[in-house]
């Protein structure tokens, strides 16, 4: 049966392993790769948080209408 | 020595005047051995298999399940700063601690231990070999748990997560308690088991005290 | 901490200079770009020698194919763990602030590798062994060692004090890695006294050449992507503390 088959089939059968092969390769690629956006995504999500924050922070006085309390001891991150 | 025998003193009569938690322990203990027979089924030579180990997971459970309250009392009522406070080292204060638990769950279980043989139907030959590993194994119990108590103390469902933490930490012992039992019923000397055993003992009393005292003195921060 | 952050020692060593987040944000910028190379090439060439340009082996067919997924998978998990432990020493005993933000951005790495460690483990065994899972040594060593990384999480998160948080987990990753070796000496003792017979096929005993390329292509490959994730979470987690700080600093402001 292995013998009329293409070479791509040929590659994809594995030797009839295939069932194993392949999902072993998948779900590392899928939570290696799922690992990598998952932290990419909440990198880019915590700086605008950040970038969000620094603008409203008391230290930039450069806007006219600042936060109300004024914020005398800003705390240094 | 004297901050040793106080608090070991301290802790005995407390458990003491507490009643009941020794007694609880050993009730888990043995309750739990019932439960298998129940769910595998009373055949004998298949309990007369997993006796040995049945009875060493049973004794890991019960000596966490008392672990909780290691620290936590004296924690919440602020003599825990105290003790760290003193001139007399935090150490010695966790050792004796350790070994309040001990006689006070450990003990007990190796006095229980026949009766739970008996339940599960573990052969004659195993009986000698589990009273000794018991006896030999049950302090490292206490004292690699008091690290794990120690790491939690003051957190929310610390309970489970102590258990979580310290059931890794158990293997050994467990691995090779449960061992000895095995090889003396399989007709093999039981002595190198036991002596890895108390070789484990011997380095939990000797350093886990210490790690322990670490762990509450990074709490106290 | 923070107050050693703002101002770090300009006269201090490389770590110490390090220290200020963004000299880290810098050198980590600067890193990102060869690491992602290595990555990707690595990849690239471990998944072509490993699929298509190695041999299969004689009695495990194409199925020792899995090996050069698994093996790395475990290696990266046990180097995790040690990654765990070391930046929980250094945290408690020279007080690095990055070494507690290194030991937080490792432990989700380190767990989702020991979980594919297992996971391709159990599939490898199933046409080798005929069952999906199997109580040989390096299974079981790692599903220790996955429950270990776990407990690390968990405490990690048991506490709101962030500081108290760190400590406890770097105490927790240093006792870890002191145990881990009994725990493997002893696992390994166990699985000889019950297994006498078989000796472990995943282990590769005599490994052809030709398997050991894919296979080290593939550790490397893994190594570099632990380093790309590693960065990408610490920055993470400096942003995460930064926001925190800020939130707080809003806070106390804010009350009337």
């Amino acid at each position: 049966m292995t013998d009329d088959m293409s070479p791509l089939m040929h590659f994809f059968h594995m030797g009839g392993y295939w069932p194993y092969i392949w999902p072993a390769y998948g779900v590392v690629a899928v939570l290696l790769i799922g690992l990598l956006v998952w932290t990419l995504v909440a990198l880019k999500r915590s700086r605008l948080e950040l970038e969000a924050l620094e603008a409203l922070a008391p230290r930039r006085r450069r806007r006219t209408e600042t936060s109300p309390a004024g914020g005398p001891d800003d705390a240094q991150p | 020595m004297n901050a040793f025998m106080a608090t070991l003193s301290r802790d005995l009569l407390i458990a003491r005047r507490e009643g009941g938690e020794s007694l609880l322990a050993v009730i888990f203990f043995v309750l739990g051995a019932m439960l298998f027979p129940l769910g595998v089924g009373p055949e004998g030579k298949l309990l007369a298999l997993m006796a040995a180990g049945v009875i060493w997971v049973m004794a890991l459970l019960a000596t966490l399940l008392a672990l909780d309250r290691l620290f936590q009392a004296d924690w919440r009522d602020g003599t825990l700063e105290l003790m760290a406070l003193a001139p007399d080292s935090l150490t010695l204060v966790v050792a004796a601690k350790c070994l309040a638990h001990w006689l006070v769950t450990g003990l007990p279980m190796v006095i229980a231990a026949p009766v739970m043989a008996l339940l599960l139907n573990l052969p004659p030959e195993g009986w000698p070999p589990l009273l000794a590993a018991l006896l030999i194994g049950s302090p490292a119990l206490s004292f690699i748990g008091a690290i794990c108590a120690a790491l939690i103390v003051g957190a929310r469902r610390g309970g489970v997560l102590m258990t979580l933490l310290a059931l890794p930490l158990y293997i050994p012992t467990l691995i090779f308690g449960a061992g000895a039992v095995q090889a003396a019923i399989g007709g093999f000397d039981p002595s190198a088991h036991l002596a890895a055993l108390g070789a484990i003992t011997l380095a939990a009393i000797a350093l886990c005290p210490w790690a322990a005292a670490a762990a509450l003195r990074q709490a106290m921060e | 901490m923070a107050e050693a952050m703002a101002s770090p020692n300009p006269s201090g060593g490389f770590w110490h200079r390090l220290a200020n987040p963004a000299r880290f944000q810098r050198l980590s910028a600067w890193l990102m770009p060869w690491l992602v190379l290595i990555t990707l090439g690595c990849f690239g060439a471990g998944l072509y020698y490993g699929l298509y340009a190695s041999p299969i082996d004689y009695q495990q067919k194409d199925t020792v194919r899995i090996m050069y997924v698994h093996v790395p998978a475990a290696w990266l998990a046990m180097m995790s763990y040690s990654t765990l432990a070391i930046s929980g020493f250094v945290a408690l005993v020279w007080r690095h602030p990055l070494a507690d933000v290194a030991g937080a951005a490792t432990a989700p790495i380190g767990a989702v590798f020991t979980f594919l460690a297992l996971f391709t483990g159990a599939i490898w065994g199933q046409p080798t062994w005929g069952t999906w899972w199997v109580w040989d040594a390096r299974l079981t060593s790692v599903l220790i060692l996955f429950f270990m990384f776990l407990g690390y999480i968990a405490i990690r998160n048991a506490f709101d004090d962030q500081a108290r948080a760190g400590r406890a987990a770097s105490l927790l990753a240093i006792v870890g890695v002191v145990i881990l070796p009994i725990i493997k000496f002893s696992v390994d003792w166990w699985n000889t006294l019950h297994q006498p017979a078989s000796v472990s096929k995943l282990s590769g005993s005599s490994m052809d050449p030709a398997m050991l390329r894919p296979l080290l292509i593939m550790a490397v490959a893994y190594m570099a992507l632990f380093g790309v994730l590693l960065l990408l979470r610490m920055r993470l987690e400096l942003t995460r503390r930064r926001v925190e700080a800020l939130q707080m600093a809003r806070a106390g402001a804010a009350t009337p």
